[in-house]
C-alpha cells in the first residue's frame, strides 16, 4: 500500500456522551469507542441518534454532557476545520462549483498545504479511488458512483486520523452497493484508518465491521463483533433488527453456570446461558429463534426437539423457500428451507413437524 | 438516570457565535447600519410629526389631517387608485403568468422578455409615455383630432381620449407594477404540480371547475401576497400622480399622499405636515409588510426549497388561449411602444407640432445634465454594490449563524423594503440634517449613497436567504471538516455559489437606484444633481423633448449594466427571475 496516505491510526473513545435537541435527548448517555484502525459500525433505524453521534465526533454538534477524545486528546468544544477528522457526507457534499481536482485539493489548500506538495497528492488520491483521468470533469458530470469516490478522495488525501462515514452507500442502487461496500472495507484496512460507519443497513453493518454498535432510541443496546451481536442478541430489538427472528414466550426455570433450562411451548429446553445479560429463575424471556435454524419435517417424524403445526403459507425464492408455520397457541414461525426443491415443497394445509437446533436458540428478556 | 457523581466531567461549552470573532463583528456591524440608516431615520420623522413649535408633544397635526377634507380626499384617492391598480395588476399579472406557464402560445418567449420591460424603466416613465401617446398633444390624440375633423364633427376634440386624470393614474401604475404580479404569479405555477390540474381533470373535472376549484385555489395565497406587494407600492407612488395625476383624480381638489408630503415640504416648507403625512404612510405598507412576512409565508403551498416541477402544459380551451394571446399581444406592444415613443420623443424637434428630425435635445441633456449622469452612475453603482454584498453577508449570517435576536434583526433590516420613498428620503433629510445634526450629510453625495443603499439592501437579503436555502448547509460542514476556517470557507465555497445572486441583487439594486425619485427628491442639492431628478424636473416644467432625451440616456446605461452583468455572470438573465 501507498505509504504516503498512512498514518499512526488513533481511537476514538467517547464517554457517557449526552446530546439534546430541545427536551428530548437524541443521544442519552453513549460510551463507545473505536478502536484505532478499525472499522466501527453506528447501526440502527432512523431517529436512533447515530448520525447525531458521528456529527459530534466530527465536530459539527458539541455533546451537552460526556467527553470524546481522539487518541489521548479530548476534542469538545473544537470546531469540525480544527479536528483530525474527515466525514463522507450522505449526499457527498461535493462543491458543484469545483472540479474534481479542485474539491479533493479544497482540504489541502484551506489548511495552507504547500503548493508543490498539493498536485502530486491529489493525484495519488484520485488513483486510489480509481478516478484515473477525470481530475479536470465538473463535480456535476459524475454518475453517483464516481461522486462517492471523489468524496472519499477528498477526505483521505488530508491524511485524517479518523474517516467518518455517514450512510455513503445509501445513494447508489443495490449492485453498486455491494460492490462499493467490498471496496471501502479494503480501502480502510489498507490505510489502516480509524473509520465510524453509519449505516441503518444490518446486512452492510455485518459485513463491513470489527465491531458493531447498535443503537435505538439515543441508547446503545450492544456493541461487539457481528457475530456476536446475531447470534447472542442483547436485547429483543437487536434480535429483531438484525436478521429475521421468530419471538416465542418462555420461562426461566433453572439457571446453572453454563447453561439454563426454560419452559416454552409446553416443553422443557436445556440452552446456552446468555452471556449478554443477567438471567434470573422465574423470570419471563423470549427465545430467539432464526428461521435458519428451523426445520420443517413430516408430522410423524421424530427425534431432536419439534412442535406440530400446520403451513399457512410457502414462499419458493429460488435459493431457499421461506414458510409460515402456525403452531397451536397462535404462534406464527417463519422457516427457512434453505434447498427447497420444487416437487418436495409443503403446501399450505399441510401438517408439519417444526425441528430446533437447540443448541443455536438464544434467550433475550423480554415478555411477548 | 446514573447518579450525578458517577457521571463523566460535564464539558458545557460557550455558544458557537461567541467562538467566531467574525461573526460577532460581522453581525455588530449589520446591528449598527441597521439602527443607524433605518431606526434612527425613522423615529425622526415621528418626533418632528408630533413635535409642538413651543416644544412638547402635539398631536394636531394628525387632528388637523383626519378632520380636513383636503387631506381626507387625499387618502380617499390614494386608496382608490392603488385599490383599482392592484387589482388590474393581479388580472395581467395573472394572465401573463397563465399564459407563459401552461399554455402553448406562439410568442411566450417574448411575452416573457417583454412583461420584465417595466422592471427596468422608471416608474413615471410610463406615465411619460402615456403624455407623448395620449397627452393633448399625443400621437394618438392628434391622430384622432385629425380625424374628427375630417368626418366633420362639431368639436374635433370629441374622439380624443386624454391620459389625465384617475384613469391614467391608474393605467400607468398597472403597467409599473403587474410584472411584480406576474413574477410571483409565475413562480407559484411553475411549483404548482400540473399533475394536480391533471388528477382533477382525470377525475371528471372540466376546465373551469379544475380553474376554480384547484388552479385557483392553489395561488391564493401567491395572489394575496402579491396583491399586498402591489397595494404597497401603489399607495405609496409618486411619479405617475405627480405627472398624471394633477387636479383630475377622484377628489378633483386633492392629489395622493406620497405626492402630497412632498409638495409639503418642498412647496410649502410645513415640515411637521409633511412628516405626519409621511408617518400616515408608512402604518398601512408597515401591516401590509408584517401580515405578508410573517403571516402569509407560513400558509403558503408553494415550496420554496423543492426544486421547481418540470412543468408540463396543458390542454386550454382555444377560446381562453386566444384571449390571453390577445391581451399579452396589446400589452406587449403598449410597453415596446412606451420605449419607442420615448425614444422618438428624443429626437423630435416640437413634440405634437413639429416631427423634424433633430439632435438638439440630445445635445442639450448631454451637457446640461452631465454632472447629474455620473453622479447617477457612481452613486446607484456603489450603492448597489454595497447593497448587494451587505445584504447577502447579512443573509448569511441570519439563515447560517443565527443567534436568539436574528428574527427582530432580520427584520429591522427588511424595513426599508416596505417603507415608502417618501418615508426614507424625508427621514434622511430630518435625521442627517438640520435639527437633528449631529451628523450633517445634508448636500452631500454620502447621504444619496447610504440612502440608495439601505433602501435596497432587503433584496440583496431576500435573494441571499432565498439562495441560501438552494445551498444545502452540508456544502459548507464538507468545507469545514476539510480544514476550512469561516472565513476561507465563505470566501471560497459560499460565495462562489452565490454569485448570480450577487448580481442579480446588484442589477436590481442599480435599476432602482438609477430611476428612483421620491426617496433622493429631498436629498439632491445643487452640487448633487441626479438624472431621475433633473428627468422629472424636466416632465415637469413640459419640456418633453430634454425629457424624453434623459429618459433614453437612462435606459440605454441600465440595459449596458445589464449587458455587462450578463456577461459577467454567463448564466443568462435567470437571476432577473429570483
Amino acid at each position: 500500500m501507498n505509504p504516503t496516505l498512512r498514518i499512526e491510526p488513533q481511537p476514538v473513545i467517547m464517554e457517557r456522551i449526552t446530546k439534546r435537541f430541545g427536551a428530548t435527548p437524541a443521544v442519552d448517555d453513549v460510551t463507545v469507542t473505536a478502536e484505532a484502525g478499525q472499522l466501527t459500525t453506528l447501526l440502527g433505524p432512523s431517529g436512533c441518534g447515530k448520525t447525531t453521534t458521528l456529527r459530534m465526533v466530527g465536530g459539527f454538534y458539541d455533546p451537552d454532557e460526556g467527553t470524546i477524545r481522539i487518541g489521548e486528546r479530548v476534542v469538545n468544544g473544537v470546531p469540525p476545520h480544527a479536528r483530525s477528522t474527515r466525514t463522507v457526507f450522505q449526499s457527498y457534499a461535493l462543491f458543484p462549483h469545483m472540479t474534481v481536482f479542485e474539491n479533493v485539493a479544497f482540504g489541502l489548500r484551506a489548511t495552507g498545504v504547500a503548493r508543490s506538495e498539493i498536485g502530486p497528492r491529489v493525484d495519488e488520491a484520485i488513483a486510489l479511488v480509481g478516478l484515473h483521468g477525470l481530475a479536470q470533469r465538473s463535480s456535476g458530470q459524475l454518475s453517483g458512483g464516481q461522486q462517492q469516490r471523489v468524496a472519499f478522495a477528498r477526505a483521505l488525501v488530508t491524511r485524517p486520523e479518523v474517516l467518518l462515514l455517514d450512510e455513503p452507500l445509501s445513494n447508489l442502487d443495490a449492485k453498486l452497493r455491494v460492490h462499493m461496500r467490498a471496496e471501502i472495507r479494503k480501502l480502510q484496512q489498507d490505510l489502516g484508518i480509524t473509520t465510524i460507519y453509519v449505516t441503518h443497513d444490518q446486512e452492510e453493518a455485518m459485513s463491513l465491521s470489527d465491531k458493531v454498535v447498535v443503537m435505538n432510541a439515543g441508547r446503545v443496546d450492544q456493541q461487539g463483533p457481528p457475530h456476536d451481536i446475531y447470534e447472542r442478541p442483547a436485547t429483543r430489538f437487536v434480535a429483531d433488527f438484525i436478521g429475521v427472528s421468530n419471538f416465542v414466550a418462555a420461562r426461566v426455570e433453572t439457571v446453572a453456570a453454563d447453561h439454563v433450562e426454560v419452559s416454552a411451548l409446553d416443553t422443557r429446553l436445556r440452552l446456552a446461558r446468555p452471556t449478554t445479560h443477567e438471567v434470573y429463575v422465574g423470570e419471563a424471556g423470549l427465545l430467539v429463534l432464526r428461521p435458519e435454524h428451523l426445520h420443517l419435517d413430516d408430522a410423524d417424524a421424530t427425534g431432536g426437539v419439534g412442535f406440530a403445526g400446520k403451513v399457512v403459507s410457502v414462499a419458493y425464492l429460488g435459493a431457499a423457500a421461506s414458510y409460515q408455520v402456525a403452531l397451536p397457541g397462535d404462534i406464527l414461525l417463519t422457516v427457512e428451507d434453505p434447498a427447497p426443491r420444487g416437487a418436495a415443497l409443503h403446501r399450505p394445509g399441510d401438517r408439519v413437524r417444526v425441528r430446533l437446533d437447540v443448541e443455536r436458540v438464544y434467550v433475550v428478556p423480554g415478555e411477548s | 438516570m446514573a447518579l450525578a457523581t458517577s457521571r463523566a466531567p460535564r464539558a458545557r461549552t460557550r455558544p458557537r457565535i461567541l467562538r467566531e470573532p467574525v461573526v460577532t463583528a460581522a453581525y455588530a456591524a449589520v446591528a449598527l447600519t441597521v439602527a443607524l440608516l433605518v431606526l434612527y431615520p425613522t423615529f425622526t420623522i415621528l418626533v418632528e410629526s408630533v413635535r409642538d413649535p413651543d416644544g412638547g408633544v402635539t398631536l394636531a397635526r394628525y387632528q388637523r389631517f383626519f378632520t380636513s377634507t383636503y387631506f381626507l380626499h387625499t387618502l380617499y384617492n390614494t386608496l382608490l387608485v392603488s385599490g383599482i391598480a392592484t387589482l388590474l395588476s393581479l388580472v395581467l399579472g395573472f394572465a401573463f403568468a397563465y399564459a407563459v406557464t401552461r399554455t402553448d402560445l406562439p410568442l411566450k418567449g417574448f411575452f416573457t422578455a417583454v412583461v420584465l420591460v417595466p422592471m427596468l424603466l422608471p416608474a413615471f416613465l410610463i406615465a411619460f409615455a402615456l403624455i407623448l401617446l395620449l397627452g393633448r398633444n399625443g400621437v394618438i390624440n392628434r391622430f384622432l383630432y385629425e380625424v374628427g375633423n375630417w368626418i366633420g364633427l362639431a368639436d374635433p376634440y370629441a374622439l380624443q381620449w386624454v391620459i389625465f386624470g384617475s384613469h391614467g393614474v391608474i393605467l400607468a401604475q398597472t403597467l409599473t407594477f403587474f410584472p411584480m404580479a406576474f413574477l410571483v404569479f409565475s413562480a407559484a405555477l411553475a411549483s404548482i404540480d400540473p399533475r394536480l390540474e391533471e388528477a382533477a381533470e382525470d377525475l371528471g373535472g372540466s376546465y373551469w371547475f379544475t380553474m376554480r376549484r384547484v388552479t385557483l385555489p392553489l395561488l391564493a395565497p401567491a395572489a394575496f401576497s402579491s396583491a399586498l406587494l402591489v397595494f404597497m407600492f401603489n399607495a405609496s407612488a409618486f411619479g405617475a400622480p405627480a405627472v398624471l395625476g394633477g387636479g383630475r383624480l377622484f377628489f378633483p381638489q386633492a392629489s395622493m399622499l406620497a405626492p402630497e408630503a412632498i409638495i409639503q415640504i418642498l412647496g410649502l416648507y410645513d415640515w411637521g405636515m409633511g412628516t405626519t403625512i409621511a408617518v400616515i404612510l408608512v402604518v398601512p405598507s408597515l401591516i401590509i409588510f408584517v401580515f405578508g412576512e410573517y403571516y402569509l409565508k407560513k400558509r403558503s403551498y408553494v415550496t420554496v426549497t423543492g426544486t421547481p416541477t418540470a412543468f408540463t402544459l396543458r390542454a386550454v380551451p382555444p377560446a381562453v388561449k386566444w384571449t390571453l394571446f390577445t391581451v399579452c399581444l396589446l400589452i406587449s406592444l403598449f410597453i415596446i411602444s412606451v420605449v419607442l415613443v420615448v425614444v422618438a420623443g428624443a429626437v423630435t424637434r416640437t413634440w405634437g407640432v413639429n416631427y423634424e428630425l433633430t439632435w438638439r435635445h440630445m445635445q442639450t441633456a448631454l451637457t446640461a445634465s452631465r454632472a447629474s449622469i455620473t453622479n447617477s452612475l457612481l452613486l446607484s453603482g456603489g450603492g448597489a454594490a454595497a447593497a448587494a454584498l451587505f445584504g447577502i453577508l447579512s443573509a448569511y449570517l441570519f439563515t447560517r449563524r443565527p443567534f436568539p435576536g436574528v428574527r427582530a434583526l432580520d427584520f429591522t433590516a427588511m424595513l426599508p423594503y416596505a417603507l415608502p420613498g417618501v418615508v426614507m428620503g424625508l427621514g434622511f433629510a430630518v435625521a442627517f440634517g438640520g435639527r437633528w445634526a449631529w451628523i450633517v450629510l445634508t448636500g452631500t453625495g454620502a447621504i444619496i449613497f447610504l440612502n440608495h443603499f439601505i433602501r435596497r439592501m432587503p433584496f440583496g437579503v431576500r435573494s441571499g436567504s432565498s439562495a441560501l436555502k438552494q445551498i444545502d448547509p452540508v456544502i459548507e460542514e464538507a468545507a469545514a471538516d476539510l480544514g476550512a476556517k469561516p472565513v476561507y470557507a465563505f470566501r471560497r465555497v459560499v460565495f462562489p455559489l452565490l454569485r448570480a445572486t450577487v448580481l442579480g441583487a446588484f442589477v436590481f439594486g442599480f435599476i432602482n437606484m438609477m430611476t428612483d425619485i421620491t426617496a433622493v427628491i429631498f436629498l439632491v442639492s445643487p452640487r448633487w444633481r441626479l438624472l431621475s431628478i433633473d428627468l422629472f424636473n424636466a416632465i415637469d416644467a413640459g419640456r418633453l423633448g430634454v425629457a424624453a432625451a434623459l429618459s433614453v440616456i437612462m435606459i440605454v446605461s441600465t440595459f449596458l449594466v445589464l449587458i455587462v452583468v450578463w456577461r459577467l455572470s454567463g448564466k443568462g438573465l435567470d437571476f432577473l427571475r429570483r
